[in-house]
């Protein structure tokens, strides 16, 4: 990004409609949000929140019905839909509630997924190293050869956070990142969504309907029928 | 592209079963595809050539002059091939039909009286070749003057078709003389000589009036000029070529063999539409994941693509193979069904056929289950549409 004072990314004024049978239904009004660099935010709401909305938004997989997402000082808005698949392979990584793993893949292949998509990439040698070093960081560096049926859930989170963190995003993005795990890996997995992006530069955007997730965050915001709630705390 | 390409083939190593199985399907289509098409060319051309034979080249016309109204040889020849060319790509062949004049030298009677026939070269000029055999043989007289034997000639069966259509024969189509005697002959003559122009259209429709009215357009002031008012009645075109009704079935024939190969490659793409659907309803999750990570609707594109083209590749290499295996048994069959000896089933002339063949199982296949991948909206396969 252009402006290291820019926020990693910001919401303005977005609001998101799906149409419907009834008339539309609105996913999330006027929401305005800004993420500093190097920071955590957790997002909490109930089911039908709108919090799965607001991070497509933010991941550039929707485009708002009205109002401006910003990653870094770039506003998505202005590109065309490869622009916004560059801007999205290369500062944004996004863990889901699903690890969605290939399971014809070995563990390191699919950290290094993102590779076979970005717009300026390294040699495969360069990229296969990183993938190994981003597994050793996760500490599951010794699952490199195999596959995702192998693996335990905690494990296959991990490598669903390594490949979103093999592009060196700006921002992480982890929707629901616990919710198909035991409580005990659950906090595992917490800790080092939490803690390990920060680490490498990246902003963290956690959106979860877990109180003891969100706790861990810098700062919590409550989502309630698509409005950012008066909630705000700062910790 | 060589990273998208990378995964590809990194989903169909670690999918072989289903890869072996669309590669031998698609090559046993494309296999049946280029031997069918090949043997249909082969007895297409075998038939083609026995009818050209017995009933002359399809859309051969005769364009009879009674009079070159003024205009040489030359000239009178690139008139015609500029008449003509809306219907031809090949230049018309043109002849001086010299009337029955006495060719004997007394007292022999061989041939008694006989047209006289000088054809001209494509540049308007008489052909002055000596004939390979001793000519006619016998001493010829034209206009009371000795000339030598080597002067004139009996035309071959390929002239005699050429300028008066197959199945004409006997000496009264008359001696092809060389082209250094035609004064001498054209003296020695009462009666005006004609210039007939031949001319192959390759139709079988009929277009002797096309033709009548193109040439009579081009000579009108020639024909003025030289004082002629009406030239239609000095233009006669005469259609050489006969046996339309079996042009018709063979083109029926050719045209079912051409159906029967195409069908079956369209089964084949038909086939790799219905396995590359579920292929890609299967993978919906992953292109969805894939734009989530980076991958533009080029990207998906490129992924359902290269999937297929991989298969298209390797089927290709396998019905090559296959068709050299089956080379003994097509070529048995081409001598048994069509008396056709000597079959190649692999010539340069397959790999157009092999290309355009891949590009329409590509399209077939590809394009459906591609803008189904492209569409795709990634958040309804990656999370449920609950909040």
């Amino acid at each position: 990004m252009a402006d290291e004072g820019a926020p990693a990314a910001s919401l303005h004024g977005v609001t998101v409609e799906y149409p419907s049978t009834t008339g539309p239904v609105v996913a999330l009004r006027d929401v305005t949000l800004d993420l500093p660099r190097a920071s955590s935010t957790a997002i909490l709401g109930r089911s039908g929140a709108g919090k799965s909305t607001l991070v497509s938004v933010l991941a550039l997989l929707r485009t708002p019905t009205a109002g401006d997402v910003r990653i870094g000082d770039v506003s998505a808005g202005g590109l065309d839909p490869i622009g916004r698949a560059h801007l999205r392979a290369s500062e944004i990584g996004i863990v889901f509630q699903a690890f969605h793993l290939e399971p014809a893949f070995t563990v390191i292949e699919n950290v290094m997924l993102p590779w076979h998509f970005a717009p300026h990439s390294e040699r495969r040698r360069v990229a296969r190293n990183w993938a190994h070093e981003i597994l050793e960081i996760l500490e599951i560096g010794e699952l490199a050869a195999r596959r995702p049926n192998q693996i335990s859930g905690g494990q296959r989170q991990r490598v669903a956070i390594g490949r979103a963190l093999f592009a060196r995003p700006s921002l992480f993005i982890a929707d629901e990142p616990t919710g198909n795990l035991d409580e005990e890996t659950a906090n595992g997995v917490a800790d080092t969504i939490l803690t390990l992006p920060a680490r490498l530069g990246a902003t963290v955007l956690v959106v979860t309907h877990d109180a003891v997730v969100a706790e861990r965050a810098d700062r919590r915001l409550t989502l309630v029928r698509g409005r950012l709630g008066p909630g705000d705390e700062t910790r | 592209m060589r990273r998208v390409a990378l995964l590809a083939l990194r989903f169909n190593r670690a999918s072989k079963a289903r890869f072996a199985l669309l590669t031998v399907s698609a090559a046993v289509g494309m296999a049946i595809f280029l031997i069918v098409s090949e043997l249909s060319r082969l007895s297409s051309e075998d038939l083609q050539a026995s009818i050209s034979a017995e009933a002359g080249r399809t859309g051969t016309y005769a364009i009879d002059l009674a009079s070159p109204f003024g205009l040489d040889p030359r000239s009178l020849l690139h008139r015609i091939d500029a008449a003509v060319r809306p219907y031809t790509t090949e230049p018309a062949r043109m002849v001086v039909i010299i009337p029955p004049t006495a060719v004997d030298c007394p007292p022999d009677t061989s041939f008694g009286i006989a047209p006289l026939l000088v054809p001209y070269d494509r540049t308007g000029v008489p052909v002055d070749r000596s004939p390979k055999s001793a000519g006619v043989g016998t001493r010829l007289c034209i206009g009371g003057e000795e000339v030598p034997g080597s002067a004139a000639r009996l035309p071959t069966t390929a002239e005699r078709n050429l300028w008066f259509g197959a199945g004409s024969a006997g000496p009264s189509v008359g001696l092809i003389l060389r082209g250094r005697y035609e004064g001498l002959a054209l003296l020695a003559s009462t009666d005006a000589p004609s210039y007939r122009f031949v001319v192959v259209t390759g139709r079988n429709s009929d277009l002797s009036f096309a033709l009548s009215d193109a040439v009579t357009r081009e000579l009108r002031d020639a024909a003025h000029r030289f004082g002629v008012p009406h030239v239609e009645s000095a233009v006669v075109v005469t259609r050489l070529d006969t046996g339309q009704a079996i042009r018709r079935a063979a083109a029926g024939v050719d045209l079912v063999y051409g159906l029967i190969a195409w069908a079956v490659l369209a089964l084949a793409g038909l086939g790799l539409l219905v396995a590359e659907t579920i292929v890609v309803r299967d993978r919906m999750w992953f292109f969805g994941l894939s734009r989530a990570v980076g991958a533009s609707g080029r990207d998906v594109a490129a992924l359902v693509i290269v999937d297929i083209v991989l298969v298209l590749a390797a089927a290709s290499a396998l019905a090559i193979v296959l068709i050299l295996v089956l080379q003994p048994v097509a070529a048995s069959f081409a001598q048994n069904a069509f008396q056709i000896s000597d079959v190649s089933l692999l010539k340069a002339s397959v790999v157009p056929r092999l290309l355009l063949g891949e590009l329409l199982v590509l399209g077939l296949a590809g394009a459906y289950p591609t803008a189904r991948a492209v569409r795709q909206d990634p958040l309804d396969v990656l999370e449920p549409r609950v909040s």
